[in-house]
C-alpha cells in the first residue's frame, strides 16, 4: 500500500476529476446501500440544482446539499470517497459534519490543495484507505 | 446553457470557449487566474489585504485596489480594460464580466464553462441579476491599445457581415 504522503502527491490529470488512486470505505458495515443511493442521487441533484452560480455561499444553500448534510454522520464517509472521485465543494458540509477543519490557511481557493487536505485527514482518521 | 437561467442569451451573441472547470469562478477569471476560487468565505480565495466579508462592497474593493475606477458605459475604449459588475436589485453579488482586448466580453459561468458575448447585457434580467457597476483601469502597454481598437473594429466588421448572411 502506498504512503498517505505518497499518495496526496499525485497531480491532477487535466481533464480528469479523479486525483487520488481508487479508495475504499474501510468500516463499509455502517453504510448501507439504501444510504448509498440516497447520497449519490442528492449530488447528482445538487450539481444541477446550483447551476452557474459564482458563489459556494449559494451552492452549499441548496436544498439538497443540506439533504447530504442531513444524512449525518455516515454520509462522511461518503463524500470523502466522492471528493477522491471528482472533487467538489464539500468543505463546508464536512465542516458541519466533522468539527474538523484540516484545510491550510494558504490552500483556501485551489479545490485540489483542499480536496487533498480533506482526504489526508480522512486517511489519518481511518474512514478511508488506498487499496 | 438553460434559457431560463439567462433568457437574453442566443445562440448568435455568445459562444462557449472552454471546458467545465470547477476551480475557478468568474472572480478569478475576471482577473486573469485559472487554478482558484476567489470568494471572500471560508472556502475562497480573497486577498490579504480586502475585507473577507461576503458583500458587494468586498468585490468593489478587489477592483479598486487592482486600479480599477468607475466608468460611464461598457464602450469599447482603446488602451482600457473594463470589467462590469451584476449585482441583484438587493445589491448582492452575482457576478463579473471581462472586457476582451477585442471589444468583446467574457464570462466564467460558475463551475460551469466559460463564453465569450457580445455585451454584458447578454447575462442580465436571469441568474446574475443586473450590471450594477462597470469599472476601468488603463492597459499599462503602450501600444497595445492601437492593435486593440483595430481588432475591435474588424470583429465587429465581422460579425455584422456574419450576422447578415
Amino acid at each position: 500500500m502506498p504512503s498517505a504522503s505518497a499518495v496526496l502527491s499525485l497531480p491532477t490529470i487535466p481533464g480528469q476529476d479523479q486525483i487520488f488512486p481508487v479508495a475504499s470505505l474501510v468500516s463499509t458495515n455502517i453504510v448501507e446501500t439504501q444510504l448509498e443511493r440516497r447520497f449519490h442521487a442528492l449530488v447528482e441533484e445538487w450539481r444541477n440544482e446550483r447551476g452557474p452560480t459564482s458563489s459556494i455561499t449559494e451552492m452549499v444553500a441548496c436544498p439538497s446539499y443540506r439533504a447530504i448534510i442531513a444524512l449525518g454522520k455516515p454520509a462522511i464517509p461518503l463524500i470523502l470517497a466522492e471528493m477522491i472521485h471528482r472533487p467538489d465543494y464539500w468543505f463546508a458540509a464536512l465542516r458541519e459534519l466533522t468539527g474538523a477543519n484540516p484545510v491550510r490557511p494558504g490552500h483556501r481557493g485551489d479545490l485540489d490543495a483542499m480536496t487533498r487536505d480533506w482526504i489526508l485527514w480522512g486517511l489519518q482518521t481511518h474512514l478511508i484507505t488506498t487499496v | 446553457m438553460k434559457h431560463g437561467l439567462f433568457p437574453l442569451l442566443t445562440s448568435t451573441n455568445h459562444h462557449i470557449a472552454s471546458l467545465r472547470d470547477r476551480r475557478y469562478n468568474c472572480v478569478a477569471w475576471a482577473v486573469c487566474e485559472t487554478t482558484r476560487w476567489w470568494q471572500p468565505v471560508d472556502d475562497g480565495y480573497w486577498p490579504p489585504n480586502i475585507p473577507r466579508i461576503d458583500e458587494l462592497a468586498s468585490y468593489l474593493s478587489l477592483f479598486q485596489h487592482r486600479g480599477f475606477v468607475p466608468c460611464a458605459n461598457v464602450d469599447f475604449e482603446s488602451g482600457f480594460e473594463k470589467v462590469a459588475i451584476y449585482a441583484t436589485r438587493l445589491g448582492t453579488f452575482k457576478h463579473v464580466a471581462r472586457q476582451c482586448s477585442n471589444g468583446e466580453w467574457t464570462s466564467k459561468l460558475g463551475v460551469c464553462e466559460d463564453i465569450v458575448h457580445d455585451t454584458p447585457h447578454v447575462l442580465e434580467a436571469g441568474s446574475y441579476g443586473y450590471v450594477t457597476h462597470i469599472l476601468k483601469r488603463r492597459i499599462p502597454t503602450s501600444g497595445q491599445g492601437l492593435l486593440s481598437a483595430v481588432l475591435y473594429h474588424f470583429t465587429r466588421l465581422f460579425h455584422r457581415i456574419v450576422g447578415r448572411s
